[in-house]
C-alpha cells in the first residue's frame, strides 16, 4: 500500500517528457540505468504505460545511457591533457 | 520493457566485468590510493565525455565540467553515496556542473539579444532620446534611494539586481550564510520602498 502510494505521488511530480535529453537529464533515470536498480523498473514501466507516446525518447535515451563507454570520441592525448590537469588542480588546492 | 531487459541481458557480462573493477579500484581510491583515482578516470573519462556530448556542442567547457567532476569526487571520496554508486554519481554531478554553466551564460546571452533588438527598433532618434532621458532619470532616483541602504544592504542589492548573481555567489562575495543575505536584502528592499514613497 504505502509503495504504491509513493510510486503515485512521485509520478505524479515527474511531468510527460517528450524528449531524449529530459530523460538523460533526470536523476532517477540515472540512477535507473547506470546502477541497475530492479526495484525501480515497475516505477518507470508505469510511467511510460501512462504516456505510451514517450517510449522511443525512453528508448534512445536508454540506450545512450547503456552504451556510453561503446566510442571513443575523446583522443587519447586529449584524455591524457585533462587528466594532468586534474590532477595539477588537486596538487595546488591540497598543498 | 521487453527491449530494456534485452539489452540489461545483452550487457550483463561486459558491463558487470567493468562494474566489478570501478568498485574494487573505488575502494582502494577511497583508502587514499591516487593510482585507483587515476585508472577511474581512464574507465570513466570516455563515458563522462560522450554523456556530455549529447548535451551540449561546447567541447572545451564540458572538458572544464569534467575537470570540475573528477576534482570534487576526489574530495568527497569519504562520503559513503559518492562512491557507492560511481558511474550515476559522475553522470549525475557532470549534468548539474553543465545546466549552472548554460544557467550562467543565459543570463549573459539574454544581455546581448536585448541589447541588439533594442539597437534595430531605435529608428526613431527622439524617441530614442526620451527613453535615454528617462533612463538617466530613473538612475538618478535609483542611486539617490540606494542612500538610505547601509553599505551591507546596498553591496547585496546591487549583486542580485545590478549584477544578476546568484545567491550562493553573493554569499561567497560577501562571506555570509544565505539566511544572512536574504535578510539583509529583505530590509534593504524594505527601506527602498519606504522611500520611494
Amino acid at each position: 500500500m504505502i509503495a504504491s502510494y509513493s510510486l503515485v505521488t512521485k509520478y505524479m511530480k515527474r511531468t510527460i517528457y517528450t524528449t531524449v535529453e529530459q530523460f538523460l537529464c533526470d536523476d532517477d533515470f540515472i540512477r535507473y540505468v547506470m546502477d541497475c536498480v530492479p526495484d525501480k523498473e515497475s516505477y518507470w514501466a508505469s510511467y511510460l504505460s501512462a504516456a505510451p507516446q514517450i517510449r522511443s525518447a525512453y528508448l534512445k535515451a536508454y540506450d545512450i545511457l547503456m552504451h556510453l563507454d561503446d566510442c571513443s570520441m575523446l583522443t587519447p592525448e586529449q584524455a591524457e591533457c585533462l587528466k594532468r590537469r586534474v590532477f595539477n588542480t588537486l596538487r595546488v588546492s591540497i598543498s | 520493457m521487453e527491449t530494456n531487459r534485452r539489452q540489461q541481458v545483452a550487457l550483463s557480462s561486459g558491463q558487470k566485468c567493468l562494474r566489478e573493477r570501478a568498485k574494487q579500484l573505488a575502494a582502494e581510491f577511497c583508502a587514499g590510493n591516487d593510482h585507483a583515482f587515476s585508472e577511474l578516470y581512464d574507465l570513466y573519462v570516455q563515458s563522462l565525455y560522450n554523456y556530455g556530448m549529447k548535451l551540449t556542442q561546447d567541447q572545451e567547457l564540458l572538458k572544464d565540467c569534467i575537470h570540475d567532476v573528477f576534482v570534487k569526487v576526489y574530495t568527497k571520496r569519504n562520503e559513503k553515496h559518492t562512491i557507492n554508486n560511481l558511474s550515476s554519481y559522475l553522470l549525475i554531478s557532470l549534468k548539474n556542473r553543465l545546466l549552472d554553466e548554460f544557467r550562467r551564460n543565459t543570463f549573459m546571452d539574454d544581455g546581448e539579444v536585448e541589447c541588439y533588438d533594442y539597437r534595430r527598433a531605435s529608428e526613431d532618434v527622439e524617441h530614442d532620446y526620451l527613453n535615454t532621458e528617462r533612463e538617466l532619470m530613473q538612475t538618478a532616483q535609483v542611486a539617490h534611494l540606494m542612500n538610505h541602504l547601509t553599505r551591507r544592504q546596498r553591496q547585496a542589492i546591487t549583486l542580485y539586481y545590478l549584477e544578476e548573481r546568484k545567491y550562493d555567489e553573493i554569499c561567497d562575495i560577501m562571506q555570509m550564510n544565505y539566511h544572512s543575505v536574504r535578510n539583509l536584502m529583505h530590509r534593504g528592499m524594505l527601506k527602498l520602498r519606504e522611500a520611494a514613497l
